[in-house]
């Protein structure tokens, strides 16, 4: 009965993060997130120039390498080049405004 | 800290879950290092495994459960993993923390931390009507911070 006892007791515990396991589709949940934000905030110049950059970045390195989430990464590429567009656009009529008046 | 006591094949454990700068898992006196997988909320889904009985230490924000054999000890309610919330919800997550930080910044970044929580916990429980509702209210909360933020500096 007791060499059972001790037999449980030096059971060995194990101890994993179970979403380290799991197959990660992070990036490209980024590169969408990145995407939506350069085109909600557009109007604002700065921040599609940063936040777009990155989705792009983000949304290639998942294409190229075939992770989970390809439809979110094809999402995120194309808001993040439309939210890029449009704060070129904006940034090229304020400068060609200067210049005018 | 959180103390539960699991009793496996006559077996009792003690699992305790200490949070303070590092998220800690202590099994019987045992200390492991526990990360969590979000930047900007504490989420973890650990399992602890003693010989065949796994138990499952699942943190959603300041949510603690312990859910031994598919039950959960607090809530009583069967175990879902973390790996099973929606896509959706993540999404939201990230429009939320990032989007806030960028309209109206801290507050809009910790209105954006304290509904995250909501989408995720609603996103297990598979309520997708009440975690687009639940986004488009943060939304409303985080505008209307920038508006007030924006009439006051200007």
């Amino acid at each position: 009965m007791d060499n059972q006892e001790n037999q449980n007791r030096t059971q060995k515990t194990v101890v994993y993060d179970q979403l380290s396991q799991e197959k990660k589709k992070s990036l490209s949940v980024l590169s969408l997130v990145l995407g939506i934000i350069s085109f909600i905030f557009c109007w604002t110049i700065v921040t599609p120039l940063i936040t777009g950059i990155i989705g792009i970045i983000t949304s290639i390195i998942c294409l190229i390498q075939h992770r989970e989430g390809t439809n979110m990464a094809i999402a995120g590429l194309v808001l993040s080049l439309i939210g890029l567009v449009i704060a070129f656009i904006i940034l090229a009529l304020i400068i060609i405004g200067i210049a005018v008046s | 800290m959180k103390k539960w006591e699991v009793e496996v094949d006559g077996v009792r454990h003690l699992i305790q879950y200490k949070k303070g700068f590092k998220n800690t898992i202590i099994v019987d006196g045992e200390t492991y290092k526990a990360k969590s997988s979000n930047w900007f909320i504490n989420i973890l889904d650990y399992a602890i495994q003693f010989g065949d009985t796994t138990c499952q230490l699942v943190i959603v924000g300041t949510k603690v459960d312990l859910a031994v054999n598919g039950i959960f000890m607090g809530s009583n309610k069967p175990y879902e993993p973390i790996s099973n919330v929606p896509a959706l919800s993540w999404v939201f997550v990230g429009i939320s923390t990032i989007g806030g930080l960028i309209l109206c910044g801290i507050w809009g970044l910790l209105t954006g931390i304290l509904m995250s929580t909501v989408y995720i916990q609603k996103g297990l429980e598979k309520k997708t009507g009440f975690i687009i509702g639940a986004f488009i209210g943060c939304s409303a909360i985080q505008i209307l911070i920038f508006v007030v933020i924006s009439s006051l500096l200007y």
